[in-house]
């Protein structure tokens, strides 16, 4: 099918997309790769009158570090992330969730800040996000808002963005210490899309204890979370391969689950229990 | 597909729900984009409503229908929905339990849907109605606990 009608419009500016996004309430939608939003229209499942491209806007896409902070612009593209050697040698759990995203011509057109505003509840970034415990920066009508990734991912296709609010740049701390990440994931095979995902971000201290550990999962419920039982059972031992075995028996826990045509609740369950063990190890060898 | 869950309602009794969930009026004050109910007989509504999670949004057209009503602990619905998204019917049960001072719903039904929301939008349906079933039920309390 070819998408509805709708008008196409090229702000110059972020705040001119704001502003135009107040201007036609409940039926403007921001643009960025149009990787989600296009194949949506086309079907007709979204059909919003006016299209903001934002995807021209200058200087919205970056890698940089700020004293141990990475910022990622929000039309940064998957592929730029994905060969970026500063997040590959400080948050290669966020490298490998890029390079799992779709196809190259996904990768070359999608952005973090579009693939983070859907909200999709099998899409790869939102695990390590999570588990890194970044900082969205939105910009709206009244100016900027940082919000916690913690309260960001609010449930499926929907975040804590209001309507007029456009993301601007993921802020992401690095520690300095011994630490590795990492991200895998059961994709769905025609689609690509996770069936589960898990982004594990792990330090380990001088004798070898694991002093911080931040699990992600995602595909598996409505939203991405944190494995935090996991985590709690993890912090201060050393990851032997039984240790983890029996905190990831948690990851899981209180999780009510996607159950569809791919895999049923209790397998989705069942999967973010061993990914977010094998995260866990993929980190672990990094660190 | 089977959808089925529950929802407490805090210190709002059986009656109150039952009185709130069997009233149209009511029902269309939790449903934000309905833009017409009509009742067409005993416990029978049409409406239009418009309707999405996200990005994806739809005008439906459809009808509900109460039925084997056992008042204030039991009824069943039929609903049937349908627009340019996709169409959805439906058969469902509504039970309401006494739980302390409040009320505990459970729900369980069975949906099946068809069109573009179901052949693409399939591994999110279950999902989305849980969301959908949940965020109704918030708004009922929230009216409920306000009156």
């Amino acid at each position: 099918m070819i998408a509805q009608n709708f008008e196409y419009v090229v702000p110059a500016s972020l705040a001119e997309a704001v502003n135009l996004l107040q201007k036609h309430p409940e039926r403007a939608k921001i643009l960025a790769g149009g990787h989600s939003l296009i194949p949506m229209m086309k079907l007709r499942l979204a059909t919003p009158e006016f299209l903001i491209d934002i995807s021209r806007i200058p200087e919205l896409s970056y890698i940089k570090e700020d004293n141990g902070t990475i910022r990622i612009g929000a039309l940064t593209t998957h592929y730029l992330i994905e060969t970026s050697d500063l997040i590959r040698r400080r948050l290669p759990a966020l490298s490998d969730a890029a390079e799992l995203i779709g196809d190259v011509q996904v990768r070359n057109k999608g952005t973090i800040g579009g693939s983070i505003a859907h909200a999709d509840p099998a899409a790869d970034y939102p695990a390590g996000i999570l588990a890194a415990d970044a900082t969205i920066v939105a910009l709206g009508p009244s100016g900027e808002r940082q919000i916690p990734a913690s309260k960001f991912f609010v449930d499926m296709l929907t975040t804590a963005l209001d309507r007029n609010e456009i993301v601007r740049e993921i802020q992401i701390p690095v520690k300095s210490g011994k630490t590795g990440s990492a991200y895998l994931k059961m994709a769905q095979k025609a689609s690509g899309f996770a069936i589960c995902g898990a982004a594990a971000l792990i330090e380990v201290d001088g004798s070898g204890a694991l002093s911080n550990v931040a699990i992600g999962i995602t595909g598996v419920g409505n939203r991405a979370f944190r494995a935090t039982k996991t985590e709690a059972e993890l912090r201060g031992k050393k990851p032997s391969i039984d240790v983890l075995k029996k905190a990831c028996e948690h990851a899981s826990d209180g999780v009510t689950a996607l159950d569809d045509i791919h895999a049923s609740a209790e397998y989705r369950l069942d999967l973010a229990r061993v990914f977010a063990r094998r995260a866990l190890e993929a980190a672990i060898a990094r660190a | 597909m089977k959808i089925e869950g529950q929802f407490t309602f805090d210190k709002v009794p059986p009656l109150s729900v039952w009185g709130f969930l069997t009233d149209a009026n009511r029902i269309a004050e939790c449903l934000p984009g309905c833009e017409k109910l009509i009742q067409t007989g005993d416990d029978a509504y049409d409406m239009e409503l418009r309707f999405g999670v996200g990005p994806i949004s739809g005008m439906f057209r459809g009808s509900i229908r109460l039925h084997d009503l056992r008042p204030t602990s039991e009824y069943q619905m039929t609903v049937n929905g349908s627009g340019a998204p996709g169409f959805v019917k439906g058969e469902g049960t509504i039970q309401l339990v006494p739980d302390g001072t409040g009320t505990l719903l459970h729900y369980s039904g069975d949906v099946t849907a068809g069109g573009p929301i179901a052949s693409i939008g399939q591994r999110m349906m279950g999902g989305a109605a849980r969301m959908i079933i949940d965020q109704f039920f918030k708004c009922v309390a929230g009216k409920l606990t306000a009156t």
